[in-house]
């Protein structure tokens, strides 16, 4: 039995003039763990959202719950919550035209049938890789997780489409218990079991918590900042991915908003939205609303090409589906970010800090996502950075705010676009110099 | 509820715990979880979003040589169930640990519940709507006010929880409250401003609170907002309202009192009970039940959660445990072990985390104050804690200067930041106006995991905060 299809058609029975359903199966095995395994889980949670239209009237009901009556109680429950409701003049239909751009590599069938030793085993040996070559460092905290899931959706327009993804993700932090004491972190998000690498994680949060013990703010200052590829993702895709997102350019939120086909960026300055990379954090056939996903030019040589839409934005705005539609089960889509890929430039980022006299480092940071993106006002507390002096990195900075306007950044600072592209989730970023922000220190 | 019991009664929990010892578990517990829930969002004076869920499903936790296993599953067919035993079980075989070491708790059979005077679900959609969007418009005072969102989120939790100890408790919590943002601009400058009500209640709270005068007084602050200035950066004595001191308790210092963070080494609290950590007029207590906060009576583990106290009189008394940390330090579980949801173990988690109340009036918490400034929630708009440092910051809402003992001209919203142990040494004066409240929207997050808590305390004024502009 097919509960989308029928779903549907119960809507339709009842009074709804459009349907869809949106089913998730998703599996999550998840490990918390410190110096051992703390906590070992696994979930698997079927969810299905059903949202109609009666007229321009429109409503959504979701349940994790599966047994017939229970779906097709959400049904009655979604058609009367949309014949309550007032109309949205804009409402235009769900999407007419489903379609599938062939993907590659963005499901690990080996997850299936992965033994939960194996995952324990990976985990014991990054926590013995970060002690090792007797480093005096403890593994206070870390996360690994193993998401598998599979999307199907389908209206009364189109038959249904499904597809499989997976995603890993790991954390791990750690502390120097040696003279004084620093923290550390690394991470690394990707798509495949075998590409999980423990040991750079482990020695990249041991060093970091080593090389910080003797960290201390500097006074307030400006300088050239290099920013290390996984910040420079976060930077730029959140300062950016706001401002080509079509629900903040209509809604106003959005400074780019008049501004397509103009410079605003930095000549070197490519970016593109590609929801078919092979392999991409968020690479899937189509959307959440099951428009077939593509590569879209955002910014080229520093000229802003374009936005990004779902179904209901570009029906707004007169213009076509950019695949870019994004939903849990339980909400309405919304226009969001596929992978987000900056360009990379020539330099190694070696090169970058031998090339720079006297700079500034962000290695890590919190409370960047405090920045904003309306008014491009940036700022991050860097918990782990470096000064650098004479083309090396010397005292290990911490407790600084780092601040400026992106919007100038982007447009008029940009010295170095760095080689070594790394992801920070669905955003893809080489390290990037930019010629001058404030520190804020002591 | 009655959805809730047929289940329960159908999923023959008795069964499932005994098949998970059969298969050799030492311990096991099931928790049955049901959240119905509701999101309403208007903007600009015309309905943006209304969705509705029905979320629930199973989970199992078992114990197999001191290793804790746990799986969960919304399919709740037979066949299924026996396959989330058996995923259970071979996690728990599949590592050495000793979390599954528990402390001893009484036994007992427990129903808890908050009783609704009007059930949410018994308002129609169109009266939610109608009310949404009438609380919209209000906000538009002015031209200068640019955008409003308004949003009103509704929900019923029901756990059920039995254990092969034989506890078994059921615990019913409505949850409702209204949150808005209001966005002002003028002379080119734009501020936002936020902030909410709820409560552990029916739809009766909503009734009795006059929600136009909600959002002109939200609109009003974000006009004077937008025209005031911020104050120079530096280091000022500040007072500090109920809500923000409730959230600075909870973040900075609440999480560094969990005794599982205590454990891995994470937080600056390790070894240090019986240290005075704060003036003796701080005392930090944390509480399952209490008025105007998140209803918390029996945590995801079956032991009830009465009042911990943390710190008395500035020392450190104890951590918050679960049954596992407690058997470690030799204490008795604080009914702390909570999970977001059946999809997600307990860890140790706060409840309504606050501090008591002090003796002295507002006015007299502002005597003496040469040049300081009066920090408020209202208008906030969140921040970020590093536990393993204690270091804090965040932004404040509305603030008021005090000048020579007395309120004088608003600035605009301030960030503050600084070391939690460093902040509570120098509170130097507690008020006797204590306030609690918790949120439908705001929450704790933790190992990937969101709970529902209550902050609080009375006013308090701190010698020396550093405050940044913004």
């Amino acid at each position: 039995m097919d509960f989308g299809e029928q779903a549907v058609k119960k809507a339709l029975k009842i009074g709804a003039d459009e349907a869809e359903v949106y089913i998730l199966k998703k599996n999550i095995t998840k490990v918390d763990f410190s110096s051992e395994i703390e906590m070992f889980k696994n979930t698997d949670t079927i969810g299905i959202g059903v949202r109609v239209a009666v007229g321009k009237k429109l409503g959504l009901h979701a349940t994790s719950i599966l047994t017939e009556d229970e779906v097709l109680g959400a049904v009655q429950k979604a058609v009367n919550i949309a014949k309550a409701t007032p109309e949205d003049p804009n409402w235009n239909g769900f999407n007419k035209n489903y379609g599938e751009t062939p993907v590659t590599k963005n499901y690990d069938k080996t997850l299936e049938s992965l033994e939960y030793e194996a995952i324990t085993d990976k985990i014991i040996g990054g926590i013995n890789r970060a002690t090792e070559k007797d480093r005096k460092v403890k593994v206070t905290r870390g996360t690994l997780y193993l998401n598998r899931g599979e999307i199907s959706i389908t209206n009364n327009y189109n038959d249904t489409l499904t597809y499989k993804g997976s995603s890993i993700s790991s954390y791990m932090m750690t502390k120097a218990i040696e003279g004084g004491e620093s923290t550390g972190a690394e991470g690394q998000d990707v798509r495949f079991w075998k590409d999980l690498d423990y040991n750079k994680i482990a020695d990249y949060a041991a060093e970091q918590a080593l090389k910080h013990l003797k960290a201390k703010p500097i006074k307030s200052t400006k300088l050239p900042v290099i920013m290390k590829n996984k910040f420079a993702c976060f930077m730029f895709g959140m300062m950016i991915g706001s401002n080509v997102n079509a629900e903040n350019i209509q809604k106003g939120r959005s400074t780019f908003a008049p501004k397509l086909n103009t410079q605003i960026a930095d000549e070197r300055i490519t970016i593109t939205d590609d929801g078919t990379m092979p392999g991409g954090y968020r690479t899937r056939p189509f959307d959440s609303e099951g428009h077939p996903t593509q590569k879209t030019s955002l910014i080229e040589k520093g000229v802003l090409k374009n936005f990004l839409f779902d179904n209901y934005r570009a029906m707004k705005a007169d213009t076509k589906s950019t695949g870019n539609a994004r939903r849990d089960y339980f909400q309405i889509p919304a226009p969001s970010l596929n992978n987000f890929i900056i360009k990379p430039g020539t330099s190694s980022l070696e090169d970058m800090i031998k090339d720079t006299k006297k700079g500034f480092f962000i290695d890590r940071t919190i409370g960047e996502w405090l920045s904003r993106p309306t008014s491009g006002e940036m700022n991050a507390t860097v918990t782990h950075g470096f000064l650098i002096e004479n083309g090396e990195l010397t005292q290990p900075v911490n407790n600084v705010i780092v601040a400026g306007n992106f919007f100038e950044i982007l447009k008029d600072k940009i010295d170095t676009i760095g080689s070594d592209v790394a992801n920070n989730d669905h955003m893809y970023s080489p390290a990037i110099k930019i010629s001058e922000m404030t520190i804020a220190g002591k | 509820m009655s959805s809730f019991t047929e289940t329960i009664k159908q999923l023959e929990p008795e069964k499932i715990i005994n098949k998970a010892l059969k298969l050799g578990a030492s311990y096991a517990d099931v928790r049955y979880h049901l959240n119905i829930n509701e999101q309403i969002r208007v903007e600009n004076k015309s309905l943006e979003d209304y969705k509705s869920q029905n979320f629930g499903g199973l989970g199992l936790r078992v114990v197999q040589k001191g290793a804790v296993g746990y799986a969960s599953t919304s399919d709740l067919s037979k066949d299924n169930i026996d396959k989330t035993i058996q995923e259970a079980i071979k996690l728990a075989k599949s590592f050495k640990s000793n979390k599954g070491n528990f402390a001893d708790t009484k036994t007992m059979k427990l129903d808890k519940k908050v009783s609704m005077k009007i059930n949410h679900a018994d308002i129609s959609p169109e009266e939610k709507v109608k009310l949404l969007i009438e609380t919209n418009k209000a906000a538009f005072i002015k031209e200068d006010i640019k955008n409003v969102i308004t949003v009103m989120g509704s929900s019923v939790d029901y756990r059920y929880f039995l254990s092969s100890d034989g506890t078994q408790t059921t615990v019913e919590v409505p949850l409702i409250g209204i949150v808005e943002i209001s966005v002002a601009a003028s002379n080119g400058k734009m501020d936002s401003m936020f902030h909410g009500h709820g409560a552990c209640s029916g739809f009766e709270f909503v009734k009795k609170r006059d929600w136009n005068d909600f959002s002109v007084d939200l609109s009003e602050l974000a006009l004077r907002s937008v025209q005031a200035k911020a104050p120079p950066p530096g280091t000022y004595p500040v007072v500090v309202d109920p809500r923000l001191v409730g959230i600075l308790v909870h973040e900075a210092f609440g999480h560094a009192a969990e005794a599982d963070l205590v454990f891995t080494g994470t937080s600056t609290l390790k070894d240090r009970l019986g240290e005075q950590l704060a003036n003796e007029q701080v005392t930090v207590i944390d509480e399952g039940v209490i008025d105007g906060g998140f209803y918390m009576p029996i945590d995801d583990e079956g032991t009830p959660k009465g009042k911990t106290v943390i710190l008395d009189k500035g020392v450190l008394k104890g951590y918050m445990h679960d049954r596992n940390s407690a058997q470690v330090l030799s204490v008795s579980p604080t009914g702390n072990g909570r999970a977001q949801d059946f999809e997600n173990q307990t860890q140790v988690r706060m409840t309504n985390t606050y501090i008591d109340d002090g003796k002295f009036e507002f006015d007299e918490l502002l005597e003496g104050i040469k040049e300081g400034i009066y920090i408020k929630n209202k208008g906030s708009g969140g921040g970020q804690v590093e536990v393993g440092a204690g270091t804090f910051t965040f932004n404040g809402g509305e603030s008021i200067m005090i000048r020579n003992g007395e309120l004088a001209e608003p600035v605009r919203g301030v960030v503050i930041s600084g070391a939690i142990l460093d902040t509570l040494k120098t509170v130097d004066a507690v008020g006797n106006d204590l306030s609690i409240s918790t949120s439908f929207f705001g929450g704790c997050g933790k190992g990937g995991q969101t709970a529902k808590c209550g902050f609080g305390g009375p006013h308090i004024r701190v010698q020396k905060m550093t405050v940044g502009g913004r």
